[in-house]
């Protein structure tokens, strides 16, 4: 019976751009995997700093070698693992933040919102970049560190949505119902609003990926991100940019990484918000046989 | 009657907003027996939900209900009584049915999980036991194909289907009262019909007692043996079924009972009680219905009537049964006579 109504998954699937993003995102998670567990250190190896500096790409080295005579394809895999992690870490974490903070000031709502939303509205009100390259700037925080900070500058958002989901599902007449037949507090959170706010929640986290990626690129561009040797992608691009104009390949394969990597996340994104979209459920889904009139 | 199961006396619950504060039930008293079927009508905003939510004691800040109010119920007074234990009565002692099928289930679990859920709310078996109880208890609301039923979603049920769930969700713990609010205001007339007959049924096999609220007269009419009429928040009348529909007192109920469509009835129009209800922030003083009263005279604004002793069981808050001579002034009511002049003075 309920085998002919499809599940998100199966209708994410069924859009051509998404799985199209879900391919590249798998190749580039493997690639990732690759370069940490396989390539690891090796990506920093220097096997001959005169004759294969700034090598073009061959079939030795098919994204050719920058201007230590690192292998550039190696340090792009390496690198995925480091972007895609970040990325990755830095969102779950402004996701919990966030989704609870928002979570906390919309059940609640009265006074104790007004004060959380007035404290967002302060942090929301500080520029995350200049923020981000002051810190960094002064302090060499990690890699541990710069997730944390991406993480610590990224749920004020989250944190809104959240919240404005949960004024509008705790209105829902479910809610009133789960309280008239005995659930806690707790229960009515767990149970019955959580799930109900995941769907934005999943699609803001989706997009924030790309997001926190080319931020982070931009921070190791500026040199204050991942530090060298340690290959993110920002920083292969930045180690090739004094020779740009002839090797032009230690630039264009990390930039292609994160062109790739962004476009993939936010497409994937907005096919989440689609599929997701419980409005659309109606439309797109057909009756099942079983629905029909007692 | 015999020992009532709730009795509710002097219930008050008030509303502090900016704009005042608003007496939305104020000063209701009533008895349900055990087993009985009890109509609580009134218009939208004469306190009929707020009543309700206020047994189950839903009311949020900035609403409370206010000390002295009595709600007693398994000789406790759930007025007073803490979190805990008004946890451990929703849903296993009193329960509630809402109004909108469509919301009252959440479009992310399975109709059996949620179900289930009450059962393993109240810690009445395991997981295995609440499930099939679940699936037990859409057979008893006449779901077909129950054990498959139960693993479907809300949104893939129809609307009948749905509320039949939601029943099934209030009356699986075998409550002693269970609140339906406006139960069949959202469905079909042809499934309405279906679902007061589903829930003269499950009474008569698990005796429960009902409070069925509605602003419908005609649903009134086919499930209650007693009915309270609200109005500006307190009772203003009330009454057996019979005696209601056959010598309403009060000029408010003969007012609902006017605009009820009749068959047979050669009518244009249908008769409407003229103005709405007044804001809870402001009742009317004297009498909170004189402004829209065909029969008011000046002591309807000075004096509020207390609830005058009609007939055995029957009783209402009008000063006609004080000066019954007064039925035969019918005039226009003053709303109507306000806005007559209001409307002269801006042309």
């Amino acid at each position: 019976m309920s085998s002919s109504v499809r599940g998100p998954l199966s209708r994410l699937f069924a859009v051509r751009s998404a799985r199209w993003a879900i391919v590249v995102i798998g190749l580039l998670t493997l690639g990732a995997l690759i370069g940490w567990f396989v390539i690891g250190q090796k990506a920093n190896y220097q096997p001959d700093i005169v004759g294969l500096k700034n090598a073009r790409p061959s079939l030795s080295h098919p994204f050719g070698t920058d201007q230590f005579s690192r292998d550039v394809f190696a340090r792009v895999l390496t690198g995925a693992a480091i972007s895609l992690s970040i990325g990755a870490l830095a969102v779950v974490f402004a996701t919990v933040v966030g989704a609870t903070y928002g979570l906390v000031a919309g059940y609640f709502g009265g006074r104790a919102d007004t004060v959380m939303m007035r404290v967002l509205d302060g942090l929301m009100s500080i520029p995350r970049v200049l923020l981000l390259v002051a810190v960094l700037t002064v302090s060499h925080p990690g890699l541990a560190g710069l997730i944390l900070l991406l993480g610590a500058t990224g749920w004020f958002t989250v944190a809104r949505l959240v919240r404005a989901e949960v004024l509008t599902i705790r209105e829902a007449d479910f809610i009133a119902a789960a309280r008239a037949l005995g659930a806690s507090s707790r229960a009515t959170i767990w149970r019955h609003l959580l799930p109900n706010v995941a769907a934005p929640v999943i699609v803001s986290a989706t997009l924030g990926v790309g997001n926190v990626i080319a931020l982070e690129a931009g921070l190791s561009y500026l040199g204050i991100g991942a530090q060298p040797p340690t290959p993110s992608w920002g920083s292969i691009f930045l180690d090739g940019v004094p020779y740009g104009l002839t090797a032009w390949w230690v630039l264009l394969f990390p930039g292609l990484a994160i062109v790739a990597t962004v476009l993939s996340f936010n497409i994937l994104g907005d096919a989440l918000r689609d599929v997701l979209d419980p409005r659309q459920v109606h439309v797109a889904r057909p009756l099942p046989e079983s629905a029909r009139e007692i | 009657m015999a020992e009532p199961l709730l009795r509710v006396h002097d219930l008050r619950t008030y509303f502090y907003s900016e704009a005042g504060v608003a007496r939305s039930v104020d000063g209701v008293s009533f008895e349900i027996a055990p087993g009985e079927t009890v109509g609580l009508v009134g218009e939208s905003g004469c306190g009929k939900s707020v009543t309700a939510l206020s047994l189950l004691r839903l009311i949020r800040p900035p609403g409370r209900i206010e000390p002295g109010s009595e709600i007693t119920f398994d000789s406790k007074n759930l007025a007073t009584i803490d979190e805990k234990s008004m946890r451990a009565i929703r849903g296993a002692r009193i329960s509630m049915v809402f109004q909108e099928p469509m919301t009252a289930l959440n479009p992310v679990f399975t109709v059996g999980d949620q179900i289930a859920e009450v059962v393993r709310i109240h810690g009445a078996g395991s997981k295995r036991e609440a499930w099939d109880r679940a699936v037990k208890m859409l057979e008893t609301v006449g779901i077909p194909a129950p054990a498959q039923r139960a693993n479907e979603y809300p949104h893939q049920l129809s609307g009948g289907m749905r509320q039949r769930v939601v029943i099934a969700m209030a009356l699986v713990m075998n409550p002693a009262l269970v609140i339906a609010d406006e139960p069949t205001t959202a469905l079909d007339v042809t499934i309405q019909a279906q679902i007061l007959e589903l829930l003269a049924d499950l009474q008569k096999q698990f005796g429960t007692s009902i409070l069925l609220i509605t602003h419908d007269l005609g649903v009134v009419a086919e499930s209650v043996s007693r009915v309270i009429v609200m109005y500006g928040g307190e009772v203003v009348e009330e009454a057996p079924v019979r005696e209601l529909f056959a010598a309403a007192h009060h000029p408010y109920t003969e007012g609902l009972l006017g605009a009820m469509p009749q068959v047979g009835q050669e009518r244009e129009r249908l008769a409407t009680i003229p103005g709405s209800v007044p804001p809870p922030t402001a009742w009317p003083t004297g009498c909170r219905f004189h402004d829209r009263c065909p029969y008011a005279w000046d002591r309807c604004a000075a004096e509020h009537p207390p609830l005058y002793q009609i007939g055995g069981g029957h009783v209402s808050r009008c000063h006609l049964a004080d000066e019954p001579q007064r039925r035969a002034e019918k005039h226009e009511p003053l709303v109507v006579m306000a806005a007559a002049s209001g409307g002269a003075r801006t042309s």
